[in-house]
């Protein structure tokens, strides 16, 4: 599914995010990684969702190159994964059901089709409730919940989630989790990264661990060891 | 994408609606560029129905001899009234005649008193004439040296109007160049100040730009939304300055009519009757003001 070869990424001459990483995640897997802050994690999260270019080495995602994507493709790329963030990122100004529904519409679905699949998703987190609600009005669990169900509704082979939990109290980050683990059972890759010990060491999953830019250790039912 | 301009006009309208606090800056700078424009406009209507106004007070009159019949002059009237170069002509019996010329003549103590000198209206019946334009008045008066004409008229008076005529012409086209001068400051202004707006209401929004892109919406799916919505500002606060400006057309009517006396002019009915021709263009122009700037300000934030 997402394939590293010799990645380095330079953002200015005294700050190297990533060095020589190798990196090969099969479809299907479920992926931690870990790391202090700075370690890399973001940079390369936004290596695979094309927001930045690796200086050197080249990125294959599903079998496609992206080391050298065209700006016009990036839309393409972003569509077939979906991405959660720390800090939601919702449309301030459009209800759950929009926010989901844009997703939709950004792939040209059809209304009906648009109608149909919203409250299945909105039913898989928890929100069919709540889908006239504006973001303001939902806890940032709720939105959370919100922005996975909007990563799942255009049925993505991958999903990204950078810190999902960061801003979240323990209660809803277990469910945050378990939302992760539920979607990665309809066989949809999850890469997750974290800097909760907790989350990882009871999840028994692959854990690669980032130190300063290189990958200090890959392990397939890892712990958090740093 | 074209064939969900419908559901795109739809989701602007909300959009405009929901986010109408951001956007009123946006409405009230377009309605004070739209409302000085409108201003300059009426300004330079003013001007021009001054001119007319004086333009109207100039015409040619022509006294007959006391023996032309009343049947002459009117045959001579229709004659006249046929011409192309001839506005409209108009009939002054005998005694009218004489207080037509005795007004004329007020400030001519020399020819009233030769006027009170004799007894008798020393005048016939008289035609007054306009013509179209102002060069129209020597061709009339070629004209009416004919002698088919000629024999029957005692004295016509087109005062010394020529010099008057030219200074006019001067002074109404310098008017003319410098409401152009000032419109074109004017718009210019408008335009950057218009543009400014946009681009700081579209920077507010970034950040649902970045998660638009985030979610691998193309950047023309991205635009059309927020251009609609420029445009939606731009007409609402376009509809918002006509609402506004008939009120004010209304105030200074009275003051208006003040200004230019005895000549019947209407503001309000005036912009009744070229409605398309002063608000079209301003529509135009704001709808396509409206694209251009949303367009250019988004185009930063669409970078990755
Ligand atoms: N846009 C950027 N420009 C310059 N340096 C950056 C940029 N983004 C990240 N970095 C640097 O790259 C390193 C890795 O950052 P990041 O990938 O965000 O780490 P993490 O997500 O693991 O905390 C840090 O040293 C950070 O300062
Ligand atoms: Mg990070």
């Amino acid at each position: 599914m997402i394939l590293f070869k010799n990645v380095t990424k330079i953002y200015s001459s005294n700050s190297t995010a990533l060095k020589n990483i190798n990196l090969h995640i099969e479809p299907g897997e479920f992926v931690s990684i870990v790391g202090q802050s700075g370690a890399g994690k973001t940079t390369l999260i936004k290596l695979l969702i094309a927001e930045e270019k690796a200086t050197e080495g080249e990125i294959i995602i599903g079998g496609w190159n992206i080391t050298n994507i065209f700006e016009q493709e990036i839309p393409t790329l972003r569509r077939q994964i979906g991405v959660v963030f720390q800090d939601f990122k919702l449309l301030p100004k459009k209800t759950v059901f929009e926010n989901v529904a844009f997703a939709l519409e950004v792939i040209g679905a059809s209304s009906q089709k648009i109608k149909k699949i919203i409250p299945q998703v909105l039913k898989i987190v928890g929100l069919e409730e709540k889908a006239n609600y504006f973001p303001e009005y939902l806890s940032g669990g709720e939105k959370q919940r919100v922005v996975i169900a909007r990563s799942l509704s255009h049925r993505p082979k991958l999903l990204i989630a950078d810190e999902p939990t960061g801003n979240l109290d323990s209660i809803n980050v277990q469910e945050i989790i378990n939302l992760l683990l539920k979607i990665n059972q309809f066989k949809t890759t999850v890469v997750l990264v974290t800097h909760n010990r907790e989350i990882v060491n009871t999840l028994k999953k692959r854990v690669i661990t980032l130190d300063r830019g290189i990958i200090v250790g890959d392990q397939s039912k890892g712990r958090y060891v740093i | 994408m074209f064939f969900s301009i419908f559901r795109d006009i739809k989701i602007a309208f909300q959009n405009f609606y929901r986010n109408i606090g951001l956007f009123l800056v946006t409405i009230i700078i377009i309605i004070l560029a739209l409302f000085s424009i409108n201003l300059l406009i009426v300004l330079n209507i003013l001007t021009n129905a001054s001119i007319d106004v004086i333009k109207k007070k100039i015409d040619i009159s022509v006294y007959f001899k006391p023996e032309t019949s009343q049947d002459q002059v009117f045959s001579i009237k229709s004659r006249l009234e046929v011409l192309p170069e001839v506005e409209n002509v108009q009939f002054l019996q005998k005694k009218d005649a004489l207080l037509w010329f005795q007004k004329k003549h007020k400030d001519d103590p020399k020819i009233l008193e030769a006027l009170q000198e004799l007894d008798d209206n020393p005048l016939g019946d008289s035609l007054i004439i306009q013509a179209k334009k102002i060069k129209d008045y020597k061709t009339i008066l070629n004209i009416l040296d004919e002698r088919q004409y000629k024999n029957f008229i005692y004295d016509k008076d087109f005062g010394d109007y020529e010099n008057f005529i030219d200074q006019l012409n001067l002074s109404s086209n310098k008017a003319q160049q410098i409401t152009l001068i000032i419109s074109i400051i004017f718009i210019f202004i408008g335009i950057l100040v218009i543009f400014n707006t946009v681009k700081i209401t579209i920077h507010t929004r970034r950040e649902e730009i970045g998660i638009m892109k985030l979610v691998g919406a193309t950047n023309w799916f991205i635009k059309i939304p927020f251009i609609l919505e420029t445009i939606i500002c731009g007409i609402f606060a376009f509809s918002f300055c006509i609402i506004l400006f008939y009120p004010f057309l209304y105030i200074i009517q009275p003051l208006i009519s003040g200004f230019l006396e005895d000549y019947n002019f209407n503001i309000v009915s005036y912009f009744n009757r070229h409605f398309l021709q002063i608000f079209g263009w301003q529509f135009v122009f704001i709808v396509i003001l409206s694209i251009i700037s949303s367009i250019l300000a988004i185009k930063k934030y669409l970078k990755v």
